[in-house]
């Protein structure tokens, strides 16, 4: 059937003017522009500048600005210096991950076994106390760690056990063991959630019956629940593997005195070292490993579905219980907990409190570092609540993260708005594909991106390096994954219902997303809000990069004082961030109800 | 020997102050099909997981054959493992990692039974139940059916002396029911293992057992052959409970039903004083009378409605103002408005007296 070119023209025409005045298909459009925008081209300005020479590597090479080269990926994996810069850091974050793996899985998994499979005592709190160090910033126990193990190699305040005249050797303050014992004390809480989970859902039945066909305890745990507790050790092995690839602040306080650098700190360093090049392939290689351990967990997850227990009506959960076993049980929870709560949050207190570490005489015994007006030994600053860099740092941290959160969560509210009001659509599918994107690169390659972007002016966009605003636009598309999550989340299950019923009383669109859509995510808004601003006061390996004078944040600032070795000012900053976090996750489970919205969000 | 007491059994849960079960005597005969029957809530599960060792009574002894499991007086308490039952749950509790071949082979395996004897005996309950060919597939790829009785033959191919079932045909559709207790009923004639079977469904225990045990709120209330239960039910609570459509029950001294309750206690000369419960099963409501023969009550009822099943008729009657169901298995020709004549014999009526129990006429 032949169609006029005039009516197919005005049929064109008729369709376009329909959509653009269907509000939703715009905002899906401006979703589509904006975001393609902020989460691929970074990316994709990151890939070509790793095959053009810059400005520095023109004077270095004599080669012209902006030709086509391959030096860096050269540089990168095959030159002698490419085992400084790169082979060697992998092959410790590798093994670094493997050590945490070991140390954090065993330990999770035996206390998820004892909070949910025993008549442990106490486990309400022990398993409330457990989510605290995943809550705290993850470095934490790097600084912790110094606090304690600092020797005579770096400068500034004396560790406490050097000041107690037990200097510890190297390989105890720096390097590998630090690193790994302090990333296991962060992620186990993790390991602890995933087998507490798989643990909770199994179906208590499956171990009775193998014991009724004459299987004895031990049989039974290695053939039947082992088995089923698979998913859940391959999603913790990881996710471990991600964390240690995402985080800054644990290798940097910890290897640097050494040069025990991992792949962020590798990456940092070329940074540092004025060669966007070296480090965009270095970052481009992070991603690539990112992006597969996601693709292997998928695969995973999968593999799992096969496992799902059948039915489980008539399953009341049963503890079985301790007898004998209670003393060590109870032992071996307390350690574990004294170990990643306590002592930390006790070393930083008194820390900060202390001139010499250890002692707590007269003349050591200080307030100074918190509110002092001027510290001895330390000239020029005063006590961080009196200081102005520490105040400013707070402000920054504060608007920042408020910022991006909310950016973040109302991108999330609109993703999810677009997503529930035509599911099946190609714009649909794509921004739930896109929003993903940020999740799979490593905090400091994602930083990395977008220093390449915007350090220049490009067309209507003015170069936003060294601004807050770089560091908001930073922050809230990273966070984009948690909101656009809980946006879609809530949108579907508020389902399209309400705004049609106000579409029918012929409310027009705005009236309709201010008066019905939004009120009605308040809920949806808060999680979507919430986690990332959380995470924003803790975040370090995303804004390392960013940070200058004018704009240090919370985080930052204590990487500062770390530097010079001012560890009580530093451990006063620390203190000061967990207490925020702590109290806003409080807070927000009081209004919501909900999980801790904090141990959900990266360190 | 696989006779199964249990003498003085009782279950108070730790935090619960209730007891799901309490003084429970009850001597299982060897070869026998008891079904525990009672509404949720009533322990019957309870009494199953402490016969099978799951759960340890609070008192009282269990004993198998000869042999003692369980006895709170001198602390004896076999292990599950060590018990050899069988046990199928309700909800299958395959081990979905297994194949069916592994999971049906798991429990001989235990038992040290050697390769080639596991494969004959594989074999064996896999024709059984109808299983050829599934031996491959995980749990995840079978129907509910094929789940039910691959958990049927986890417990079967060990051969227990005594196999307990908690409600293994509740998840299952009504024709599969139907199928899978017919298969019950032939595997425990093949077999005859001591089998005990939890169901809160009246017509799966009358139809399967050789015995019925009816609890209610954690105590037994009887224990007999399924039409002694039902003919003689010792209580208020089991007459209600077995029977459908469900017995008719008149309250003695009711305003509303005086008229009958005269008639009908006419028939019991000196029970009077005694009967506070009249209870009158739909099918001894007789629609055709025969007249002269024994004590019977007489009289003309109002057809209110009339609900054929297909296979009977189940009919909604008014008799001296007061509504009753009768059940007729012959086509009933009348409509509803139209007038009968009805019979009940004295033989076939039930008092119970104000405590419930009933009275032997
Ligand atoms: N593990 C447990 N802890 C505490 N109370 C329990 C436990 N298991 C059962 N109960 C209680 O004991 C009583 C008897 O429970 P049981 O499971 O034996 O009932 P049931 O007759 O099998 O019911 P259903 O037909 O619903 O399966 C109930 O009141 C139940 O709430
Ligand atoms: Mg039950």
């Amino acid at each position: 059937m032949a169609e006029s070119t005039a009516f197919r023209l005005r049929r064109a025409g008729n369709r376009a003017r329909s959509a653009l005045r269907d509000p939703t298909r715009m905002l899906a459009f401006l979703l589509v522009l904006t975001l393609s925008y902020l989460v691929l081209a970074p990316l994709a300005s990151m890939l070509a500048g790793t095959f053009r020479v810059g400005v520095r590597d023109s004077a270095v090479s004599g080669l012209a600005t902006g030709s086509f080269t391959l030096r860096f990926y050269q540089r990168v994996f095959a030159l002698p210096i490419s085992k400084v810069l790169f082979w060697r850091p992998l092959g410790r974050t590798l093994y670094v991950a493997l050590m945490v793996s070991l140390a954090a899985i065993p330990a999770g998994a035996a206390a998820a076994y004892l909070i949910k499979k025993t008549d442990l005592p106490g486990k309400r709190w022990f398993s409330k106390l457990m989510m605290l160090p995943y809550i705290m910033p993850s470095w934490t126990f790097a600084t912790v760690w110094i606090t304690l193990f600092k020797n005579r190699r770096m400068g500034g305040t004396a560790g406490l056990f050097e000041s107690l005249g037990l200097s510890p050797p190297d390989w105890l303050a720096y390097g590998a063991l630090p690193i790994i014992a302090c990333e296991a004390l962060h992620v186990f809480p993790f390991a602890y959630t995933l087998f507490s989970n798989s643990l909770g859902s199994m179906d208590a039945q499956l171990e009775e019956s193998a014991r009724v066909v004459g299987a004895r305890r031990g049989t039974v745990a290695r053939r039947i629940v082992a088995p089923l507790l698979l998913p859940a050790l391959m999603s913790s092995f990881l996710l471990i593997f991600t964390r240690v690839l995402g985080s800054f602040g644990t290798p940097y306080i910890l290897g640097s005195p050494v040069k025990y650098s991992l792949l962020p700190t590798a990456l940092y360093s070329a940074f540092k070292s004025g060669s966007p090049g070296v480090s965009s392939v270095i970052a481009l290689a992070m991603i690539l490993i990112g992006v597969s351990l996601i693709a292997v967990d998928g695969f995973f997850l999968r593999e799992a579905k096969r496992f799902v227990t059948i039915g489980v009506k008539g399953s009341i959960s049963r503890v079985s219980a301790l007898g004998r076993g209670k003393a060590p049980a109870l032992a071996f929870m307390s350690a574990l907990v004294g170990v990643s709560v306590l002592a930390p949050l006790a070393t930083l207190v008194l820390s900060s409190l202390t001139r010499r570490p250890g002692d707590f005489g007269p003349e050591s015994l200080t307030a100074a570092y918190w509110i002092g007006g001027s510290i001895p030994a330390m000239p020029g600053l005063s006590g961080v609540l009196r200081s102005p860099e520490v105040w400013r740092a707070a402000w920054n941290s504060l608007r920042t993260s408020a910022a991006a959160a909310l950016i973040a969560g109302f991108a999330g509210i609109f993703v999810g708005y677009v997503a529930t009001r035509s599911p099946r659509s190609l714009s649909t599918r794509y921004l739930k594909q896109l929003s993903f994107v940020p999740y799979l690169v490593p905090s400091i390659a994602f930083a990395a991106a977008f220093i390449g972007l915007f350090a220049v002016r490009r067309g209507p966009i003015p170069s936003l390096y060294g601004t807050m605003g770089l560091v908001v636009l930073v922050m809230s598309v990273k966070y984009l994954p948690y909101s656009a999550r809980a946006g879609i989340a809530s949108m579907m299950q508020l389902g399209n219902d309400p705004e049609d019923a106000a579409r029918i009383c012929g409310a027009p669109w705005r009236r309709r997303m201010s008066r019905i859509v939004l009120p009605l995510q308040k809920a949806g808004l808060v999680s979507g809000v919430v986690l990332p601003f959380i995470t924003g006061m803790k975040e370090q390996s995303l804004v390392i990069m960013l940070a200058s004078p004018g704009t240090e944040l919370l985080t930052t600032q204590v990487l500062r004082y770390m530097d010079y070795g001012y560890s009580q000012l530093a451990n006063a900053v620390v203190l000061e961030i967990v207490l925020i976090i702590v109290a806003l996750d409080l807070g927000v489970r009081k209004l919501s109800g909900a999980d801790s919205p904090a141990a959900l969000g990266k360190g | 020997m696989a006779r199964i007491e249990l003498i003085g059994v009782e279950k108070t849960y730790p935090g619960s102050r209730l007891k799901a079960v309490e003084g429970l005597d009850l001597v299982i005969p060897e070869g026998s099909f008891v079904s525990l029957l009672g509404p949720s809530g009533c322990g019957k599960t309870t009494t199953l997981r402490m016969i099978a060792g799951l759960e340890s009574p609070s008192a009282g002894v269990i004993r198998v054959g000869e042999r003692v499991l369980f006895d709170a007086a001198r602390g004896v308490d076999v292990p599950t493992e060590e018990r050899g039952m069988g046990l199928v749950f309700q909800s299958y509790a395959l081990w979905p990692h297994m194949t069916v071949a592994d999971n049906v082979s798991f429990g001989l395996e235990m038992r040290k039974v050697p390769r080639p004897e596991r494969k004959r005996r594989l074999e064996r309950v896999f024709e059984l139940l109808r299983l050829g060919g599934f031996e491959g597939r995980y749990p995840m790829q079978l129907s509910g059916g094929q789940q039910q009785r691959v958990a049927l033959a986890r417990m079967l191919v060990l051969d227990p002396e005594v196999l307990l079932l908690d409600e293994p045909l509740s998840n299952l559709d009504a024709k599969l029911r139907l199928e899978m207790r017919a298969e019950l009923k032939r595997i425990h004639a093949e077999l005859k293992n001591t089998i005990v079977f939890v169901t809160h469904d009246q017509l799966e225990g009358m139809t399967l057992s050789t015995e019925i045990a009816v609890m209610n709120r954690a105590v037994l209330q009887q224990f007999d052959k399924p039409m002694e239960v039902y003919r003689r039910p010792r209580n208020l609570f089991v007459a209600e409970f077995v029977g459908s459509p469900p017995i008719n029950r008149i309250a003695v001294g009711e305003a509303s039903c005086a008229e009958a309750c005269g008639r009908l206690l006419e028939l019991f000369p000196g029970l009077e004083g005694r009967a506070r419960t009249i209870g009158v099963r739909p099918e001894s409501i007789s629609l055709s009378p025969r007249r002269g023969c024994g004590r019977a009550f007489r009289g003309r009822a109002r057809v209110e409605a009339v609900l054929p099943t297909g296979s009977e008729w189940i009919l909604s009657l008014e008799l001296c103002g007061t509504p009753f169901f009768a059940i007729s298995t012959e086509e009933f020709a009348g409509a509803p408005g139209d007038e009968i004549e009805v019979e009940i014999e004295a033989a076939r009526l039930l008092l119970f007296d104000a405590e419930g129990e009933r009275i032997e006429a």
